[in-house]
């Protein structure tokens, strides 16, 4: 058995190898020695006994000291680093500016995918188990789909955005937006009232429940957070309801992203209450979204072919017009995240955005790794005299892997405010968003955590090419001024470092056309000419219904309203609507004036019909073409003339004359009084649609869609609208809620709120790709004619003229450059196809884009001069040097 | 000159270890081993320098300019070939006599507190 004494001399010797290794060097047999020694003397003296008292003490010593030496060799590794680091400042400020910037942009993309893909619905139990159907189905479908099918364990439908009128004893009536659900509602996504119930057997019996929930952000913002609520009436479109529950904080109802409620009234309340339950039973009122849990085992395609069947099989029972179609209408999507996308339909969802920030993420490494290698070179020097002076390979890394560690802690300090900053300019354009549509975006650290892993990663990595590059190294070349470059000039072109540039400059590219196509092709469809004038028009909307007006009240009022409006002073047109063209809203009615239409025989198909008073056209400032528009003899319940939008007539009527031609709608012959100019939307990727319109009716004003009726005005220039349109509006009814008036032009930004934000987006970050890439071009071209410096003093010593030194130089560096270039468009054009041929928005906005010469040529050229005068402005204060100088230096 | 000045004075109060050590040098040069059992006897086993602690020592004293390695060696029956001796450096020297002043001083005011303390009991 080994002895005691032997043992322990051999544990401490071990344990001693955990100094650093100078102190090891230095100290480490003396140290073993002194040990060996004491192990001794205490045997001698005082026997085992005492060997083996002293052996903690001396471990733990040994241990304590270990730890010491080692933080004060980080502490003076760290000192010499912020010293390096501090005297190349230029050097150190662009590699945290671009570590900055790739991990900043990665993090905030990552979590504005995470927050608006993957979060799950606030307030829901095991939102993983939730399904969603794509589409929104009709009341008596939803009854089939959930007595007939066999694939829900659970299922429930709602219909939303509604607009609820709140009103009681000494407060102003409150507009928000709710939702009309089944009464399992709460059961299906497993939510619990926070205070008060939700939805139950209460509810279940037809005409009972004249119940309502409201959110905990509603009862906190307009009841104060008031817990007696519970159980209080309130009026609802002038009916008394009663408040049942509160739901749990954050919970917005099934789709906070596209109808965020904040009070949910059963589908088996009176139809006083809410309006829109007139259509429930009508099977072409497809208002109805359905929220279910599959019975276990049932996959998502499986539930797909059983419900696609049942469905196809309710059309033909109820003689449904889409029976013929052949296009799918179930399709299950998951129902607990904010965005229901299939798993296997991420990529499409996610894959230009992520392209992107791959791009910005490699860019932003290759320019830190190029640096670093850049200065590497410039660093062997250094090294070799450290070397030469005794520091050891592993002192030289750990002072390197310190350098690069500092910088990446920088980048990653710098990241992380960047990050902030971007998520609050993302925030800054969420009032241009409706207001029923919810989004929240948060800032995720697991992303930051993933882009700082990346980008710190890749610099520690390439911070530490100095070092293997040291271990090569032969001291005594290194020691020389200027280590010659590799002389093997074809060896040199494929070297690691025009690698580099060469992949920055093709990153670069593609980043920017990308970018360029997709901002490019949005901002030309979202400048076209609207077709109709938005300046000096405003919108009020109006509710009489909502407010608890009878029809016939609410009738006699918009009788009398626009004459009454007319007269004001400054107003120059007005006109009612009782569904405005989407196309001016941006927005979808929720009754939907939609319509199967037919000429003679021949169906135009399912078209939206909006419903405009007399002068609605003329008030906008749209031109009618053919005919005339409608009047006040047309706004009757008898009224069948109709007038449609050029590309209607153009569509169904090519080179005949529109006018006075019959078109079956809804089963009943109208007739075709005038053409008028289309009404373009201004979102981005909507076709111009032939459009229909009728005119508005007294029985309209019973069913109002949840924008409430329009009223249209155009007023003069330097007229207070909202205020002296409310003060007339008040002269008229005070009980009337004018719960909006809006300027036209704001309605427009509302509807183009996906293509600013996406500009914003994608056009910042073709505006950082292009700050990364000029840094980086920057940053390596430079230092790749610095090197050359001793060279181009000899060939000026040796006579040459300063013009072909400066070729010289600019030949090298514009090869790669213009390669880099051509391969970054045809990477840009061939990424830009792929990504289009699965996402049909992507492919919608790039159609034209893609060819658009400001892009194509603009961004490589834009690229191509940057690079050229990176290279340019060292190559010339190269040649103004004095050649003896230059010499000097050997 | 000045500035060594200056620097022996932020080096002054001496830690423990520090003090011992340059106490166990004044006499001549030695090895490591040599100071920590010096110590030992000086302090009747009351203060023991533990090897990692006394190398530790060691070295923040050579890097204060405070000792240096010996390049002399003793004379060959006592040399021990695998040791390394150490000796005080001029700094070390003025260092020390700092030190021992400042203590010389605290014991004196110490001395004086003590008198007072006994006639005051006294009276």
């Amino acid at each position: 058995m080994m002895r005691l004494d032997t043992a322990t001399l051999r544990l401490y010797r071990a344990l001693a190898r955990a100094f650093p290794d100078e102190f090891r060097q230095t100290y480490g047999t003396s140290l073993v020695d002194a040990a060996d020694d004491m192990l001794r003397d205490a045997i001698q003296r005082g026997g085992w006994t005492r060997l083996v008292l002293l052996l903690p003490r001396l471990l733990a010593d040994l241990a304590i000291r270990v730890v010491i030496e080692h933080v004060r060799d980080a502490g003076r590794d760290a000192r010499y680093a912020a010293r390096m680091l501090a005297g190349a400042a230029g050097f150190t400020l662009a590699a945290v500016a671009c570590l900055s910037i790739g991990i900043g942009l990665t993090a905030a993309i990552f979590s504005e995918i995470r927050s608006v893909v993957f979060r799950e619905l606030p307030g829901v139990t095991d939102a993983a188990g939730l399904v969603r159907l794509q589409r929104p189905s009709s009341f008596t479908y939803f009854e089939a789909i959930r007595d007939q099918s066999a694939q829900f364990s659970s299922v429930a439908a709602y219909a939303g955005p509604v607009p609820i009128v709140i009103s009681r004893e000494g407060a102003k009536p409150q507009r928000v937006w709710g939702h009309l659900t089944t009464p399992n509602y709460f059961e299906v996504l497993g939510t619990r009232a926070a205070i008060g119930r939700v939805f139950g057997a209460e509810e279940g019996a037809p005409g009972a429940g004249q119940d309502a929930v409201i959110s905990d952000r509603l009862w906190k913002t307009h009841f104060g957070g008031d817990p007696s609520v519970v159980g209080r009436s309130v009026r609802i479109s002038g009916q008394p309801v009663t408040i049942v529950g509160i739901t749990p904080e954050g919970f917005l109802g099934a789709s906070p992203m596209t109808s965020a409620a904040d009070i949910w009234i059963p589908t088996t309340a009176p139809t006083s209450v809410a309006p829109e339950l007139e259509r429930l039973h009508d099977t072409r009122n497809a208002a109805f979204d359905i929220v279910g849990r599959l019975k276990p085992g049932i996959q998502y395609g499986q539930a797909d072919a059983a419900l696609e069947a049942l469905v196809r099989r309710l059309e033909q029972i109820h003689n449904d017009p889409a029976k013929d179609s052949l296009e799918r209408r179930i399709r299950v999507l998951p129902g607990g995240r904010m965005f229901g996308v299939r798993d296997e339909d991420l990529p499409r969802a996610l894959g230009f955005p992520l392209v992107l920030v791959s791009l910005v993420l490699l860019m932003a490494c290759g320019n830190v790794a190029n640096m670093l290698l850049a200065r590497s070179a410039a660093r062997q020097r250094e090294i070799a005299v450290r070397l030469s002076l005794g520091a050891g390979p592993a002192r030289i890394l750990r002072q390197l892997l310190t350098e690069s560690l500092m910088l990446a802690a920088l980048g990653a300090a710098g990241g992380i405010a960047f990050a902030l900053w971007i998520v609050s300019v993302l925030e800054s354009l969420r009032p241009m968003m409706p207001d029923y549509g919810y989004f929240e975006l948060r800032f995720d650290w697991q992303a930051l955590a993933f882009a700082v892993v990346v980008a710190a990663g890749s610099g520690v990595f390439f911070g530490l090419a100095p070092a293997r590059r040291a271990s090569r190294l032969d001291i005594s070349s290194g020691l020389k001024p200027s280590a010659p470059s590799s002389s093997l000039r074809a060896l040199r072109w494929f070297g690691l470092r025009n690698v580099l540039v060469f992949q920055q400059v093709t990153a670069s590219v593609v980043l920017l056309l990308l970018t360029g196509f997709v901002v490019i092709g949005w901002g030309r469809s979202a400048g076209v000419d609207v077709g109709f004038d938005a300046s000096h028009l405003y919108l009020v909307r109006l509710d009489p219904m909502r407010d608890g007006y009878t029809p016939a009240h609410a009738q006699d009022f918009f009788d009398k309203l626009p004459d009454r409006l007319r007269r004001v002073a400054g107003v120059t047109h007005v006109s009612l609507a009782q569904t405005l063209p989407a196309a001016m809203s941006g927005r979808e009615a929720m009754v939907a004036a939609k319509a199967d239409i037919a000429s003679g025989s021949s169906s135009l198909g399912r078209l939206r019909t909006d419903r405009v008073g007399a002068t609605f056209f003329d008030t906008i400032g749209a031109h009618v073409r053919v005919g005339r528009e409608f009047n006040e003899h047309d706004q009757t319940d008898m009224a069948r003339t109709i007038i449609v939008s050029e590309t209607m007539a153009r569509q169904t009527w090519p080179n005949e004359d529109p006018l006075g031609r019959a078109v079956t709608l809804d089963e009943e012959t109208w007739q075709v009084v005038g053409v008028v100019s289309d009404i373009r939307s201004t979102f981005p990727l909507a076709p111009t649609l032939p459009a229909v319109y009728r005119p508005i009716t007294p029985s309209g004003f019973a069913v109002p869609t949840k924008d409430g009726v329009t009223v249209a005005v155009r007023v003069v220039p330097g007229f207070d609208a909202p205020t002296r349109l409310r003060q007339e509006i008040d002269a008229i009814d005070p009980n009337m809620t004018v719960f909006e008036i809006a300027p036209m032009i704001d309605e427009l930004t509302q509807g183009v709120y996906l293509a600013r934000f996406a500009s914003v987006m994608y056009g910042g970050m073709g505006v950082f790709g292009l700050i990364l890439a000029s840094v980086g071009l920057a940053g390596v071209t430079a230092h790749a004619v610095a090197r050359r410096t001793r060279e181009i003093g000899i060939r000026m010593a040796l006579g040459a003229r300063r013009g072909s030194v400066l070729w010289l130089v600019l030949r090298e560096s514009g090869a790669i450059v213009a390669a880099g270039i051509v391969a970054g468009l045809v990477t840009a054009l061939a990424v830009t196809r792929a990504l289009a041929s699965f996402v049909d928005a992507l492919a919608e906005v790039t159609r034209t884009s893609t060819s658009d010469p400001l892009v194509l040529v603009g961004g490589p050229a834009l690229l191509a001069a940057l690079a050229l005068l990176a290279c340019y402005l060292p190559a010339r204060r190269s040649t103004r040097i004095d050649p003896m100088m230059a010499l000097r230096a050997e | 000159m000045s500035s060594k000045t200056e620097r022996s004075g932020t080096l002054v109060p001496l830690k423990t270890n520090w003090f011992h050590i340059l106490l166990c040098l004044a006499d001549g040069d030695q090895h490591g081993y040599a100071i920590m059992q010096e110590v030992l006897e000086r302090t009747e086993g009351k203060v023991r320098l533990w090897p990692a602690a006394l190398y530790g020592s060691l070295r923040r004293l050579m890097e204060e300019g405070l000792i240096d390695e010996s390049v002399d060696r003793p004379a060959a029956d006592a040399d021990d070939a695998r040791r390394r001796y150490y000796r005080l450096t001029p700094t070390g020297s003025r260092v020390l006599a700092a030190e021992i002043a400042r203590l010389e001083e605290l014991v004196r005011t110490a001395r004086a507190k003590r008198r007072s303390l006994k006639t005051e009991t006294s009276s």
